[in-house]
């Protein structure tokens, strides 16, 4: 018990061997590996420990207490709307109320520069990631198809796919019969068939609220655990605000806020897992006299190249009832758009999820669609059990332009607020011209009208990406700051390009390459 | 609303405070409150007012805890502000048109005003006025349609645990669920409100 605070605080005046700053979709895992490997870690969170059985709640306006809440700005001409969409808080982080759509990447979309002429190449390939991706799809597990049609893993998954999909995915498989094009039940970390007490999934639809049953993978449920059981010590409701550093630019530990106060742990090697919004900030708030621009920043990189997947929603109308309620949210997806086509229209591409619809998230794509109230409001809304959405996640190629800065003003517990500016450029645009296209063909072909066009964002990348060249670059291949030796990224913040894939996984997989990095390296006693 | 026997226990009572009848407001003033009420009555086009005041009470706690949205874009005042000096405006902008409060207008006149505020098709300093509409309309409906009544009005199944639904596909249901009778199907696809019957190539 750590007497200042009251917490069970073990190492506060130690210095232990790492520090990992946010416990969402990747800390966790870095935390569980680091953990296993015998060394002392300490991983902050900023938000609450969330207690399932306590905290979650099957209603979409109550469960929005998962969102990421402190104060933030967007800018740009395509300002992303943040919340509860985008970016979650306490422990589990976004995988608590994540779809759990948990597709690879594609071979090509660590190569888009050498092969479509766009982006960047990222430092490394499919191939490193391909074992890591396999043992996470193991661990979780992963429900998916005996044949997966697209990019670099066919399957067959762990687990068996989820069958029967609900009408609002049957649309999508209709369509896409009719045209012509292939179609899947889409790889998603949900149980189809029990796993270690954990029960399969019973067609509630409230994945993005918190999965009550836990037949849903969290890092909350999964790898924290995990993570206590190898000793690692959880520090929730603690927001690191600065990463030390010393003269020789080794980064020496934290300095964290818990209920207003400020603590410092000692760390001998940091790893920053706070989100694409969160790391790049944390790194500018660190500016110090010998760093003005803010740690890990020689190379400008810091907060550029964030990126978005652009998510427009198309809904159709159909004559019969779709009751869009029911099942896991996303169940079918179709990838093969995926790639840059042969007539030069574009490069680079787009997935096609089908996306069940509770009320609220059925609503605000009728008012941002149609801008309706009043009677016009109540009418659309009468016909709710008659639509079915499709839902678009289209590749954003990175841009300078598209920053994490800090504001002037401040947030909640007083430091300066994040600016997120983003807008699309001209290729995003087609992408999502093509992708909305075809989610229309696809919902005509199944019986459907199309009556509701809205555009969205899902997902936040890049911001530290990484790469070879410390000019144009943020972190290494294995996520190692090029400035600070014993200083790490491993999050979405160091993707180099969005592809057009959920990225949730690929996070995962380069956080845990990362981990066994860290590890080989403390014991090569070079940390 | 009839299943929510079957709900789990944190479910229902979050559910249960929601249908509480409001108390004073601690956010807004009770002219605020009025206003408020009055532009819901018409957004939501919602005669129940026991729901409206409900939907008004539930903005008021949601304003006064802050609980806010996370974010909101460069140059867009904070919700607070938005809420306060948009109603302000709206009835600012009634006594100037008909020089009557916006409470004393006729539905019509009520929504003439509403629709050049979303339009943007006045002018008012210090907010904007589509993005006071933008976040009026968008909260209202949030709270507005996450009210159990709603939900069964528009046919939705409401939480489902522990229960959860079995038989997913095109046209079946689970036991329980309400049914939809074929001729009112039929209407439907007579009255436009779809293309017709959908054909089950998959099963
Ligand atoms: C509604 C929704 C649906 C989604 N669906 C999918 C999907 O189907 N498939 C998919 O692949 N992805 C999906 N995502 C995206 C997915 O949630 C993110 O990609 C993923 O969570 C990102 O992981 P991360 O570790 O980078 O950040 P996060 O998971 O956001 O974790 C960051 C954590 O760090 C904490 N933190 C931040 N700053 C600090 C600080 N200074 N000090 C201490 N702690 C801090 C935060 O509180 C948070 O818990 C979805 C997201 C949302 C919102
Ligand atoms: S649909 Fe399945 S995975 Fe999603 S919340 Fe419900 S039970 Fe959990």
């Amino acid at each position: 018990m750590n007497h200042e605070t009251g917490l069970p605080w073990r190492n506060l005046n130690e210095e232990v061997d790492v520090v990992i700053v946010g416990a969402g979709a990747t800390g966790p895992v870095v935390a569980q590996e680091l953990g296993r490997a015998g060394l002392s870690v300490v991983l902050f969170e900023a938000g609450p420990y969330w207690e399932v059985s306590r905290d979650f709640v099957s209603d979409e306006l109550h469960m929005r207490k998962t969102a990421w809440r402190f104060h933030r700005l967007t800018a740009g001409s395509d300002a992303p709307e943040l919340g509860h969409n985008i970016s979650g808080s306490g422990v589990g982080g976004g995988t608590n109320h994540f779809t759990a759509v948990v597709p690879r990447f594609f071979p090509s979309d660590f190569r888009t520069k050498t092969i479509d002429g766009v982006g960047e190449d990222w430092p490394i390939t499919y191939e490193d990631l391909a074992p890591y991706y396999e043992q996470l799809e193991k661990e979780i597990p992963v429900s998916g198809p005996k044949h997966y049609p697209w990019g670099g893993f066919h399957g067959p998954y762990p687990y068996p796919a989820r069958e029967p999909v609900a009408a609002t995915h049957q649309v999508l498989r209709i369509g896409c019969e009719k045209l012509g094009i292939q179609s899947s039940v889409a790889p998603l970390a949900i149980l189809s068939a029990p796993f270690q007490g954990r029960p399969p999934c019973i067609n509630r639809g409230f994945c993005a609220q918190g999965c009550l049953p836990n037949s849903k993978f969290s890092t909350l449920i999964h790898h924290i655990p995990r993570a206590l059981d190898a000793g690692v010590e959880l520090r929730h409701g603690s927001m690191v605000h600065r990463i030390l550093v010393n003269k020789d630019d080794r980064v020496e530990g934290v300095a964290f806020l818990f209920q207003g106060k400020e603590y410092r742990q000692r760390a001998k090697a940091v790893v920053v897992c706070a989100s694409a919004i969160e790391t790049p900030r944390l790194l500018l708030l660190s500016a110090d006299g010998r760093h003005p621009q803010g740690l890990a920043n020689r190379s400008g990189m810091v907060g550029k190249c964030f990126m978005v997947h652009s998510g427009h929603e198309v809904v159709a109308r159909f004559s019969e009832e779709i009751l869009p309620y029911k099942g896991t949210p996303i169940l079918t997806t179709t990838q093969d758009f995926y790639e840059s086509p042969g007539d030069g229209s574009r490069a680079r591409g787009f997935s096609i999820h089908a996306h069940g619809s509770r009320p609220l998230a059925f609503m605000k794509i009728v008012t941002k669609a149609t801008g309706a109230w009043g009677r016009h409001l109540r009418e659309m809304a009468r016909d709710y059990n008659y639509f079915a959405r499709l839902t678009i996640v289209g590749e954003v190629l990175p841009q300078m332009n598209n920053t994490i800065t800090l504001s002037d003003e401040k947030d909640e517990v007083g430091l300066p607020s994040p600016v997120v500016t983003f807008s699309y450029g001209d290729n995003d645009r087609k992408v999502i011209e093509a992708a909305v296209a075809m989610c229309k063909q696809v919902l005509e072909a199944a019986g459907g009208r199309v009556e509701l066009i809205s555009p969205d964002t899902s997902h936040m990348l890049g911001g530290c990406r990484m790469g070879s060249n410390p000019t144009d670059s943020v972190v290494d291949g294995w996520g190692r700051c090029h400035d600070h030796k014993n200083l790490f990224l491993a999050d979405t913040s160091v993707f180099v390009t969005s592809g057009a894939s959920n990225p949730t996984l690929t996070a995962m997989a380069l956080a845990w390459r990362t981990a066994d990095y860290i590890v080989q390296e403390f014991r090569a006693g070079n940390l | 609303m009839k299943e929510q026997d079957r709900w789990d226990e944190n479910t229902y009572h979050v559910i249960q405070s929601r249908l509480k009848a409001p108390g004073m407001p601690t956010f807004f003033s009770p002219q605020e409150l009025a206003l408020l009420k009055a532009a819901l009555h018409r957004l939501l086009d919602e005669e129940d007012q026991a729901i409206i005041a409900r939907v008004a009470g539930q903005i008021d706690e949601h304003l006064t805890e802050k609980r806010g949205q996370g974010y909101r874009k460069v140059g867009v005042p904070k919700e607070e502000v938005l809420f306060r000096s948009g109603l302000a405006w709206l009835d600012a902008t009634a006594l100037q048109r008909y020089e009557q409060s916006f409470l004393q207008l006729t539905p019509q006149e009520k929504d003439e005003i509403l629709g050049q505020v979303q339009r943007g098709e006045i002018a008012w300093t210090e907010i904007g006025p589509k993005d006071f509409f933008n976040k009026l309309l968008n909260t209202a409906v949030d709270f507005f349609f996450s009210q159990p009544e709603i939900w069964s009005e528009i046919g939705y199944g409401g939480p489902a645990y522990p229960r959860g639904y079995y038989r997913i596909e095109y046209g079946l249901k689970d036991p329980w669920e309400a049914r939809l009778k074929p001729e009112l199907v039929e209407e439907r696809a007579k009255a436009g409100m779809g293309p017709g019957p959908v054909r089950r190539v998959d099963r």
